[in-house]
């Protein structure tokens, strides 16, 4: 599935390329972001992992003052909580979303968000042998965020934000939620 | 809990692609007409609409089963290729799948009655298309997976075992075209990947080879062609095309999970219009077959070829009359590689070698009777794979106003059993249970078989508004089928290890009793942008209890300038029960409950957005499309030993340079 990352990866940069040059070209209105938060493993997945901190950098194109596309990539790390039975993984994330801001005549804005994301698991240490070369495994999930964003000396756009996500896992899917901070330049 | 979940997930999708759909785009798109996506690989939606029985076991290799009512282990369609049929199938596989062809860019697929040519309701007809005055480079890729993966899981909940989930790995193709009045060529290259098995049969596939288990289907295509217009109107016309197949799937034939390889070619040279529509066309088909050792398997490798002359001529009797005329011969060959006679560690997939001769003599006549009513005439007598058959085709059409119009259809249709159902073999070896034996489960082909005839009667009412704003048609039939060429079943069992379903099963003639059904279709513009499509089937299909009682597919289309098109279907297939599948409970050494074959209802629902952009770049056209399938995550099986297809996510870029 690492082909699937990669496409994925160029698939939706073709779509917010597209986009952009499909229309007259606001240069303006892309903003690029940096990702901070922290990464909360919900149902099952918690008794065998803990959280984490995600990072990661943010593709944003302003489609109207309002409404907002965004994408990105975003990294972290899970230990496990067994390690000579349960791996340690690596997750890489890719969300394509639309976003909604409210209150824009205010300084502090509420917006929420949606999307799709691409999950990919990479798995490592002595249990992941059991693996062979399985160790690399990709899912879809979707997602909402809800938060606020506002100006902050010259960054124009912070964001405090919680998102929850559910990856379509079998048997049962898996959620995760996030709880952190996005600054657009 | 998980239903609400689903819902959740589908409503995010659903805002998600309305919402790009909104905002997304350009304003210098073309028109477009309503058109029914035709991503057959995906089995997103088929071209050919609900009428097919479109039988399979994985997401891929669909067994196209068009108009007739046969079983998916026997499936008549015919495969027209470039206008000649493709008579060759390997393992009773009649896929488009395995045809080396390029049908996102090149081809169109075909079976609308209103262009009949020389076939018949069993033909789809699948041509190329113009090469365009100019260098042209077109272009596809597309990548998906089908949701499912057990990641985490896997640790959390130690017996689980699932691995395997479908999955899309890049897959594309990619031709290079030109042409003047004179001369012109078309080269087109491609790779098709898949990890098609499913998560279900993990353990079945694991059991019968490990070192096949989880390596990828994959699928390589070549074609080339090129014309020469000769000055008096004649036009030459060669093609060379190779389709190959590697991977794992539950062919027709041996109804059970195979690893096996396919290559396929054709080499066609054409000669158009020699005097007065008269064209002249020779073609050489062939196909390697190999099934890959397993356990229980012994391998096997086997050819099929075929040499054929065709001979088509089009006549204007005069300006209300037309005649066709076609003849056909065919030189046909099929043969063992492997020799089970050597050393006993291979099989013969063909129980005989041998060759047939084969000759065919079609006429139409189609005719304008009055200003309202026409007619059309076609017989067609066949010396088929030594069978001597007739068949013939009669309709009458009368235009009741200039929009609406009634025909009425009867014909009577002989198809000849293929190699494979008169001459096929295959055997596997398994222990049913720990504490038995392994023994030895077989199926067969039949060499005494009759020729299968299906006689049908169809009234069609059409009405077709001149503004394309409303098409309706309303179809009801009549088909009863006589000596249909069908499995049975022996002995069926489950085995203890893995619960796969092992048959001893010889091909054979059955009558079947009369079905009767009705298929309705209406497409129109609900306002604006929006068109509605539905297509509903009704059966009353008697003791064939393997077809659905109703289908029924419902499309909403919004079709925007600026953002493209965006669609959501619903299908709907009633429950079936195939009788062949089901092990008594006394068989049954996996848990002693037996299986009743049925196939649950299917209820799927899909969303589709595509966007266009004309020019863009270097690009003349670039489309962008997501398909979101099965997006509740519905049960969807074909057949009742096949996987189940879950919500999967695809996305595919075409393009022309």
């Amino acid at each position: 599935m690492k082909n699937c990352t990669l496409f994925v990866t160029l698939f939706l940069s073709v779509v917010i390329t597209t986009n952009l040059f499909s229309q007259e070209i606001e240069w303006r209105k892309l903003k690029f972001g940096l990702n901070i938060s922290y990464f909360l493993p919900e149902s099952e997945v918690k008794e065998f992992w803990g959280s984490t901190l995600e990072v990661g950098g943010e593709l944003q194109y302003g489609l109207s003052e309002q409404l907002f596309l965004g994408s990105g990539i975003h990294f972290s790390y899970f230990k496990s909580k067994k390690e000579e039975s349960i791996p340690n993984f690596y997750h890489i994330s890719i969300p394509l979303e639309i976003k909604a801001l409210f209150f824009i005549e205010s300084k502090i804005k509420l917006f929420t968000a949606g999307g799709i994301q691409n999950n990919t698991y990479i798995f490592v240490g002595d249990a992941a042998e059991r693996l062979d070369d399985n160790n690399i495994e990709s899912e879809f999930g979707v997602f909402i965020t809800v938060g606020v964003r506002f100006t902050l000396w010259d960054i124009e756009g912070v964001e405090i934000y919680t998102k929850y996500q559910t990856v379509f896992t079998s048997p049962n899917s898996t959620e995760f939620i996030n709880i952190g901070t996005r600054f657009f330049f | 809990m998980q239903l609400f979940k689903n819902q959740i997930a589908a409503k995010f999708i659903s805002i998600i692609v309305l919402s790009a759909n909104c905002l997304l785009g350009q304003s210098d798109n073309l028109p477009e007409n309503i058109e029914k996506e035709n991503i057959l690989r995906f089995g997103y939606s088929n071209s050919n609409g609900i009428m097919d029985q479109n039988y399979k076991t994985t997401r891929f290799l669909a067994i196209d089963n068009l108009y007739n009512l046969n079983k998916w282990t026997s499936s008549k369609t015919i495969y027209e290729l470039n206008h000649l049929p493709v008579n060759i199938t390997t393992l009773n596989f009649n896929s488009i799948d395995l045809l080396p062809i390029e049908y996102h860019n090149n081809y169109r697929v075909n079976n609308n009655e209103s262009d009949y040519r020389f076939g018949n309701d069993q033909t789809i007809f699948i041509d190329t298309k113009p090469i365009q005055e100019k260098f042209t480079i077109l272009f596809n890729g597309y990548l998906g997976s089908q949701t499912g993966d057990p990641l985490t899981n896997i640790f959390v909940d130690t017996t689980n075992t699932l691995q395997n989930i479908n999955k899309i790995p890049l897959s594309g193709t990619l031709s290079i075209s030109n042409r003047n009045e004179k001369i012109g060529y078309r080269v087109t290259g491609g790779y098709y990947g898949s990890f098609s098995t499913g998560g279900e049969n993990d353990i079945i596939i694991a059991s019968i080879n490990h070192y096949y288990f989880g390596k990828l289907n994959k699928q390589i295509l070549f074609s080339g062609e090129t014309f020469y217009n000769f000055d008096g109107g004649e036009v030459l016309d060669l093609r060379m095309q190779f389709m190959s197949y590697y991977g794992w799937d539950i062919s027709p034939f041996t109804t059970s999970f195979i690893h096996f390889e396919n290559l396929f070619h054709r080499v066609q040279l054409s000669l158009k219009n020699l005097f007065e529509n008269l064209s002249i066309s020779f073609k050489k088909d062939g196909a390697l077959g190999e099934i890959n050792e397993g356990e229980g398997i012994l391998p096997s490798q086997f050819e099929q070829s075929e040499y054929s002359l065709y001979g088509r001529w089009n006549s204007v009797v005069n300006s209300s009359s037309a005649l066709q005329i076609k003849g056909d011969i065919n030189y046909y060959k099929w043969n063992n590689i492997f020799n089970d006679d050597e050393d006993g560690t291979t099989q013969n997939y063909f129980l005989q070698e041998n060759e047939f001769l084969n000759y065919l003599l079609s006429g139409t006549y189609s005719s304008n009777i009055t200003n309202s009513v026409s007619g059309l005439l076609n017989i067609q007598f066949q010396v088929q794979n030594s069978y001597e058959m007739l068949s013939a085709r009669i309709e009458f059409k009368k235009l009741l106003r200039e929009d609406i119009s009634i025909k009425l259809a009867l014909s009577s249709h002989s198809n000849a059993p293929n190699v494979s159902e008169l001459y096929g073999s295959y055997k596997r070896s398994a222990s049913v249970s720990e504490s038995q034996d392994k023994r030895m489960f077989s199926i067969k082909g039949n060499s005494q078989l009759a020729y299968m005839r299906s006689n049908k009667i169809s009234i069609e009412l059409a009405h077709h508004s001149q503004n394309d704003q409303l098409q309706i048609t309303l179809q009801p039939f009549a088909e009863s089928i006589q000596n249909s060429v069908e499995q049975k079943t022996l002995n069926s069992v489950r085995l203890s290890s893995t619960g796969e379903i092992l048959r001893d099963a010889h091909y054979t003639n059955v009558d079947r009793d009369l079905i009767c059904g009705t298929y309705f279709f209406i497409n129109t513009r609900v306002t604006g942008q929006l068109y509605f499509t539905m297509e509903t089937q009704g059966l009353l299909k008697g003791d064939s209890e393997f077809l659905p009682t109703l289908k029924n597919n419902l499309q909403l289309n919004f079709q925007s300038l600026k953002t493209g098109t965006i669609s959501a279907s619903w299908y709907y297939r009633s429950k079936t029960h195939w009788e062949e599948y089901s092990v008594q409970s006394a068989n049954d050494y996996y848990n002693n409950s037996g299986f009743d074959g049925l196939l649950p209802e299917a209820s799927i629902v899909n969303l589709f957005y595509k966007l266009t952009l004309k020019p863009f770049y270097v690009f003349k056209s670039l489309q962008l499309k997501i398909v979101f399938e099965n997006i509740f995550n519905a049960t969807q099986k074909y057949i009742p030993i096949g996987n189940s297809i879950n919500r999967a996510f695809i996305f595919e870029v075409v393009g022309e340079i």
